[in-house]
């Protein structure tokens, strides 16, 4: 009981970046561009586990926007983690320059989408003037991110799909980056506030209070 | 700007105390003044705020931490009012470099400072030569050691002409040769620059003859003795004992110091018996993976191992080599002789370097390895040097059983045996206290000793060790020590890497390799700071890599004038006769890796517009327009995909910075960033190594999978913000907190050959849309 009420009270005074909000420290970029890379690592290790899905996805690939949210999962957990405008625009274009590097199937046009997705997901925290870093502006985020990033990949790579195909996608690519991006960043944030690492961070501040200190 | 009143800045901590959110009490309180040129040593047990008063005096305590009070000043100011007046050298060296190559990273500091180009290259080709680096200016940071990263870090420091060196443990994690080099070099240059050195160390013997003064904190972070570092050491070497320091002249704990107080008698079984019987061991019933005595083969058997370092160089062949069971063997040898991997090759990582018989085991691992998880883990265990990557449940009592669950998921007998040995374990290793914490949460030590507990719990018969006493203060060394000891005694291998000699003392055996290193060049190393260009490298690196990029941005607007499959073809062929500008003999192979997800992803494409167009599906008219989709995908795609091979960031980030005019830090840090992919990378796969050898790899299930790469990714999440934070603390060392606009100590030039890269870009829109009219 004690810890919903403090889960709740938690929520309601979300802790802000410190100092002005547009006076990144050092430790606030250098975590949004090694997030980027990190997360652009495991989206190679993830990619044994999405060819797994493969032959479904190829067969019916208006579909595949079900995981879609998962390539702007960086961009969501740093906007949570630091809280400043520009954080998840940063680190979700580290993550997409680093798959071109990789061997991304896309090439250089992954950027395009990092600017777009990073950019969806920022709007959703904009929404809330940056004053709220909750599930709700992470969850519009993710769904924002998905709605941008579907008219980009109909004009480029699936030019000739109907239309109504692209509302398809479009729908399977805002609920993925509700749940997979909002929901799945906002556990994941919290999970690792968890350990400890997220201590210079508003978080992680939150978490130490939320211990009851 | 680079004139300083060295002798006259005197560093003055007054009434200081920091309190972390989430600590009702603070972890340090300390009035100190250090005057200029003297050399200070701070000793205290570990949690006693010895690193935090070192980034307090360099006035890098960040207020999103805690609370602090008081004030810390350098000659009258505020440490940070000049940055660089202060220099910081952390213990570990990888976190602290910057740029791609040796000079740029030293050049990192008067960048910040925003001195002109010339004098950015002056001041960091004078500061290499200080340190007397020993390769160019243009050798890459990543291909340096420990020890020569470290010397680097100092180069970084005193490129900014700093009047304080403060230094955290610098030499902690390397061995003793290139610590003794580190220390020289910082020790010169103290001498010629009258530093003021602020040392905070662990192992006395290194720095306690060069300084003369001596601070020792309590675990409340309070001045418990401070005076000539003779006489502190001579009233408190018991309480510096008792925090686990190591000083000079008293011996390590031994095993027998130890055992004397243990309540648990000790196995009747001779460690060197030479005879299997594990079942009389400490920990109660024998809970190995030993299925089969009747060979007699409980060694392990190593023949025809050849060691072959990560860049390639061979390092030994055709090792043989029998290690009896209940024995502990070291293998020593200079960095880089190959000591983790032969480690790594015994844990069958190294598929195909030799054959490597485990006790056991139901075959030989040779070069199709042992193929399941389980499998391995029974039999072998493994202590990598990085613990932080090995943890995978959220509680100490979890992760010290997770292998054991896994392995005797169907015999409740041994896996009650590995409990009450994870119970005694915890008590011995002193982490009774805390079962239930989070492994992340721990302390350095307490990490380590963790680490030792997970890997051994399930009792396998060959356990490989890595540095297991690297860094560790006097109390965990014993720890860790006891553990082998009764390891020996049950009759397990052990098989450890490791440069301390006190633990080499401890040994049965030793096992020396590669004595032999490659002669440094004689000729001096050339420290001028100017572009590197690899040899070797096609044309198209020499270019702006705004140019690439305006190539790739061709290629994607010709796409769209692609209206049938013959234009693609005609216009791919035109990407495919310039590639050679752009792709040289050695990265062939690695742009045709990147081309086989391009060809997937085109047949998807065609596939889809096969049946998801307003065409009916698989009509003529739709196979056409797959056709043309096929191409336009190539083509929109393959230039990119070449490109990339020459684009290095750390000319993308001077042209984005000093071209396109976007905001410095975000780009620079970007930079920093996006040079560390290889590290994560093998960071992501020593993740994975790890798991598979506790037997934590997942099965073929698809939950089982998912579950697996979700955990791998948290834990390299936690892995690399840590990093991040190091990072940060050594950047803004080097005043880059405050680097709003910086200079660059190489200008993006904008070349002949970019105009010619401008009209490749032209012709990729040109020749569809030209080739589309006929």
């Amino acid at each position: 009981m004690t810890t919903a009420t403090q889960a709740r009270a938690g929520r309601a005074h979300t802790v802000r970046a410190i100092g002005p909000l547009f006076r990144w420290r050092t430790v606030d970029l250098v975590t949004a561009v090694m997030i980027g890379v990190a997360f652009g690592v495991a989206f190679i290790g993830w990619g044994q586990v999405y060819n797994l899905t493969g032959p479904l996805f190829a067969a019916l690939p208006p579909l595949s926007g079900i995981l879609g949210g998962f390539w702007w999962l960086p961009a969501v957990v740093a906007a949570l983690i630091i809280r400043r405008p520009g954080a998840a625009l940063l680190a979700e274009i580290i993550a997409a320059s680093v798959e071109p590097l990789l061997g991304g199937q896309w090439g250089l046009a992954t950027l395009g989408s990092g600017v777009i997705q990073g950019l969806g997901v920022e709007l959703g925290f904009l929404i809330f003037a940056y004053g709220l870093f909750s599930l709700a502006p992470a969850m519009i985020g993710g769904a924002l991110a998905g709605l941008l990033e579907t008219p980009y990949e109909w004009l480029l790579y699936y030019r000739e799909w109907a239309i109504g195909y692209a509302g398809v996608y479009a729908v399977t690519m805002i609920i993925s980056g509700a749940l997979v991006g909002g929901l799945l960043g906002t556990g994941l944030v919290r999970a690792l506030a968890a350990t400890g690492v997220l201590a210079p961070f508003p978080p992680g501040r939150e978490h130490a209070e939320a211990r009851g200190a | 700007m680079t004139a300083t009143a060295t002798a006259t800045a005197t560093l003055v901590v007054e009434d200081f105390t920091w309190r972390p959110y989430g600590r009702s009490e603070p972890v340090l309180e300390v009035s100190l003044t250090v005057r200029p040129g003297e050399r200070v040593l701070v000793l205290g047990p570990s949690g006693s705020g010895k690193s935090t008063l070192l980034r307090a005096m360099a006035g890098l305590l960040d207020d999103s931490l805690g609370e602090q009070q008081g004030s810390v000043t350098l000659g009258g100011t505020a440490p940070q009012a000049e940055p660089g007046r202060i220099g910081l050298m952390l213990q570990d060296p990888s976190h602290a470099w910057v740029a791609e190559h040796v000079g740029r990273d030293a050049a990192f500091g008067p960048e910040n400072r925003r001195s002109s180009p010339h004098q950015v290259r002056t001041t960091a080709e004078q500061a290499l030569t200080a340190v007397d680096f020993p390769y160019d200016a243009g050798h890459r940071t990543t291909a340096l050691s420990g020890g020569q990263q470290q010397r680097l870090a100092l180069a970084g420091a005193l490129a900014l002409n700093p009047d304080v060196l403060l230094l955290d443990e610098p030499t902690a994690m390397l061995d003793p040769p290139a610590a003794a080099t580190v220390r020289a070099a910082v020790l010169r240059a103290a001498d010629e620059r009258t530093l003021t050195l602020v040392v905070v160390e662990h192992r006395l013997a290194d720095w306690a003859g060069v300084c003369e003064r001596t601070v020792v904190l309590d675990r409340h972070g309070r001045v418990l003795a401070d005076g000539p570092t003779i006489q502190v050491l001579a009233d408190q070497e018991s309480q510096l004992l008792d925090a686990g320091i190591w000083v000079p002249g008293i011996e390590p704990l031994t095993v027998s110091d130890l055992r004397a107080s243990d309540p648990v008698e000790r196995s009747g079984a001779g460690p060197k018996s030479g005879t299997h019987s594990r079942s009389g061991g400490i920990y109660g019933s024998s809970a190995t993976g030993l299925t089969d005595f009747g060979d007699g083969s409980a060694a392990l058997e190593l023949s025809g191992v050849g060691l072959t370092a990560p860049d390639g160089r061979e390092l030994a062949a055709d090792l043989t080599l029998t290690i009896e069971p209940g024995t502990f063997t070291v293998v020593t040898g200079p960095s880089g002789a190959g000591k983790s991997t032969l480690l790594h090759t015994v844990a069958g990582f190294i598929p195909g370097a030799g054959q490597v018989r485990l006790p056991g085991a139901t075959g030989p691992i040779d070069a199709r390895g042992l193929r399941r998880s389980t499998e391995l883990a029974s039999v072998v265990a493994w202590l990598p040097q990085h613990v932080d990557l090995l943890w995978t449940r959220r509680t100490v009592i979890d992760e010290m059983l997770a292998t054991s669950r896994v392995l005797f998921a169907g015999d409740p007998v041994r896996l009650a045996a590995a409990n009450a040995r994870a119970e005694t374990l915890l008590t011995e290793l002193g982490l009774d206290h805390l079962r239930e914490a989070d492994p992340y949460q721990l302390s350095g030590g307490e990490q380590r000793r963790l680490a030792l507990a997970a890997v051994i719990v399930h009792a396998p018969a060959v356990i490989l060790l890595d540095e297991p006493t690297v860094g560790q203060d006097r109390h965990t060394w014993a720890a860790v020590m006891q553990v082998i000891d009764r390891l020996r005694a049950e009759g397990t291998v052990v098989l450890a890497a490791t440069h301390d000699e006190s633990l080499i003392a401890a040994a049965d055996h030793r096992l020396a390799i590669g004595a032999d290193r490659p002669p440094v060049a004689a000729e001096p190393a050339d420290h001028a700071v100017r572009e590197v260009v690899e040899p070797g490298a096609p044309p198209a690196a020499r270019n702006n890599p705004l140019a690439l990029l305006i190539v790739a941005l061709g290629g994607v607007i010709g796409s769209f004038f692609v209206t049938d499959w013959l234009v693609g073809v005609l216009t791919l062929l035109v990407s495919v006769l310039l590639a050679p500008l752009a792709v040289g003999r050695r990265t062939l192979v690695p742009t045709l890796a990147r081309l086989v997800p391009v060809a997937l992803a085109a047949l998807t494409v065609g596939w889809s517009t096969l049946v998801f167009s307003d065409r009916a599906a698989f009509s003529s008219a739709a196979f056409v327009a797959a056709a043309k989709e096929i191409t336009r995908i190539a083509c929109l795609v393959v230039p990119g995909v070449i490109l990339v091979g020459v684009l290095d960031p750390s000319r993308l980030g001077d042209a984005l910075a000093q071209r396109c005019r976007l905001p410095h830090r975000p780009v620079v840090a970007g930079t920093a960033a996006l040079l560390r992919l290889q590290l994560l990378l093998d960071d992501w796969r020593r993740i994975a190594q790890v798991r598979r050898i506790r037997g934590l790899a997942p099965g073929r299930s698809l939950p089982g999978r998912i579950r697996h790469v979700a955990s791998m990714t948290f834990t390299l999440l936690v892995h690399v913000l840590r990093q991040a934070q190091v990072m940060a603390t050594s950047m803004d060392a080097r005043g880059f907190a405050e680097a709003r606009r910086r200079t660059f100590a190489l200008p993006s030039p904008w070349r002949g050959r970019d105009w010619v890269a401008v009209a490749i870009a032209l012709l990729l829109v040109a020749a569809p849309l030209l080739l589309s009219l006929r």
